[in-house]
């Protein structure tokens, strides 16, 4: 049996997309087909992709046909209508800058001093020049460098920011009834906290889903617990079974597992660690 | 349209030639909208980001010299604008609760009913962290080349193959939740 390191079957998955496109040389090619026919994992995720391919057609996701034959007859006209702004014409300083060194330099002087005057303002100009292309340079570095560090930070947002969201509005939601007053004697009327209590219920399914550590996917699945409690109440609750609220939040120390996870899934704080 | 073409199409828009600039505009406005919309997720900010990266083309028609594809630079300019409208969206708190319900309320008509298949991968595609939705739209949807791809989102082509294989992973096990 031959065995595999993790190495390859991962350079083999991240070729079985090329592969399926006929995009591949002929040796990675035979590589891919030579792995695929011993490895039985590899084999599964080509099916699976093969599959996946096949269910995501790039025509199925077509959004500009959402927009009118007008829409795209004004579009290019809109665009011009945004660069209407006197500020976005390109800047010729640059332009005016070269002519200005080709009449210094080109122009014949019949005088010395004059001669000596126009080779100065020269060697300033191509100083200046020099200076300003470096600065320019080292902006498109920097801009690089961000906008990579953006992609990165965007890439790991999206599950933390739900997980922010969902224990945020679990903790408004069950705090607001546990200090909710009676509508008339001893009874609530929890129609409004229900309706959220489901929209909630249905973000933890699938952050069930989500790759989280222990803490957190017990603490989804704690909370997961008092909303269906609160969602099959009677919508006119009675007294009794909001204390069955109050009492769950208490009992697991939910309240301060809430307020560790909000700190530290909060999308505002810099530094993110796992609590 | 001939690479021959598009060079003379982009000189003349550098001498402000407006009827090259519009050709250049309506050759790409399409796919530079859908783009956009794929990583925005909704048609207002995708036509704000398509109109914006063209005026920024237009504004840095001079310093573009033509060393890699006019597509790869306006596909790269496309994604820049379109991640910084995203960071500016989640900066503004006012919209978090209407941002979770809009997630759920379209989960909640759609399990358990006949959904239209492309809103389905339209969901899953727009659930994606952002690098892996932008390769996936960029090398899949858009059917680009991984060096290209990879030159647009300034990273490896390694990272580039990674990302997509993750993305459309991720995508298929979305599919088969809405499915449920």
């Amino acid at each position: 049996m031959k065995i595999f390191n993790m190495n390859s079957h991962k350079k083999i998955q991240n070729l079985l997309y090329e592969y399926l496109q006929n995009e591949l040389t002929e040796i990675d090619r035979t590589s891919v087909e030579q792995h695929i026919n011993s490895c039985s994992r590899c084999k599964a995720e080509l099916e699976s992709l093969k599959e996946t391919i096949a269910r995501i057609p790039s025509s199925a996701l077509d959004a500009s046909k959402n927009r009118t034959e007008e829409y795209w007859n004004n579009f290019a006209f809109n665009v011009e209508r945004k660069l209407a702004d006197p500020k976005s014409k390109p800047k010729r300083s640059w332009l005016s800058l070269t002519d200005l060194i080709d009449h210094m330099f080109f122009t014949p002087r019949p005088y010395v001093a004059a001669f000596g005057s126009a080779m100065a303002v020269l060697i300033c100009i191509l100083a200046l020049f020099k200076w300003y292309d470096h600065n320019e340079a080292m902006k498109q570095e920097t801009a690089a460098r961000e906008n990579q560090q953006t992609v990165q930070a965007a890439a790991d947002d999206s599950v933390s920011e739900r997980v922010y969201q969902y224990v945020r509005q679990s903790k408004m939601l069950l705090v607001g009834v546990t200090n909710m007053k009676p509508v008339s004697e001893a009874t609530y009327d929890l129609s409004m906290e229900q309706q959220k209590s489901r929209q909630l219920i249905y973000q933890a399914r699938y952050l069930k889903h989500q790759p989280l550590d222990d803490r957190t996917a017990k603490l989804v699945d704690d909370l997961q617990k008092i909303l269906i409690e609160l969602a099959n109440m009677k919508e006119q609750g009675n007294a009794p079974n909001v204390d069955i609220i109050r009492g769950g939040l208490h009992d697991e120390n939910l309240l301060f597992k809430i307020r560790m996870a909000e700190d530290t899934y909060n999308p505002n704080r810099e530094n993110r660690n796992s609590y | 349209m001939h690479a021959a073409d598009e060079q003379l199409l982009i000189l003349q828009a550098k001498e402000q030639d407006a009827g090259a600039f519009r050709t250049l505009v309506e050759r790409y406005m399409k796919q530079t909208y859908n783009v956009a919309f794929n990583l925005v997720r909704n048609h207002e900010d995708a036509e704000d980001v398509a109109q914006e990266a063209f005026v920024r083309i237009y504004r840095s028609l001079e310093k573009f010299r033509g060393d890699s594809e006019f597509s790869t630079w306006l596909y790269r300019i496309t994604v820049n604008v379109a991640l910084d409208r995203i960071k500016q969206r989640k900066k503004k708190d006012e919209r978090e609760v209407r941002n979770v319900e809009n997630m759920f309320i379209p989960m909640m008509v759609q399990a358990g009913d006949n959904a239209d298949v492309s809103m389905h991968i339209e969901r899953a595609l727009h659930e994606l962290p952002t690098l892996q939705r932008a390769v996936v739209i960029l090398r899949h949807i858009n059917g680009l080349p991984t060096k290209k791809v990879g030159e647009i989102l300034q990273c490896s082509e390694g990272t580039v193959k990674t990302h997509l294989h993750r993305g459309l992973k991720k995508m298929k096990e979305k599919l088969d939740f809405l499915k449920e």
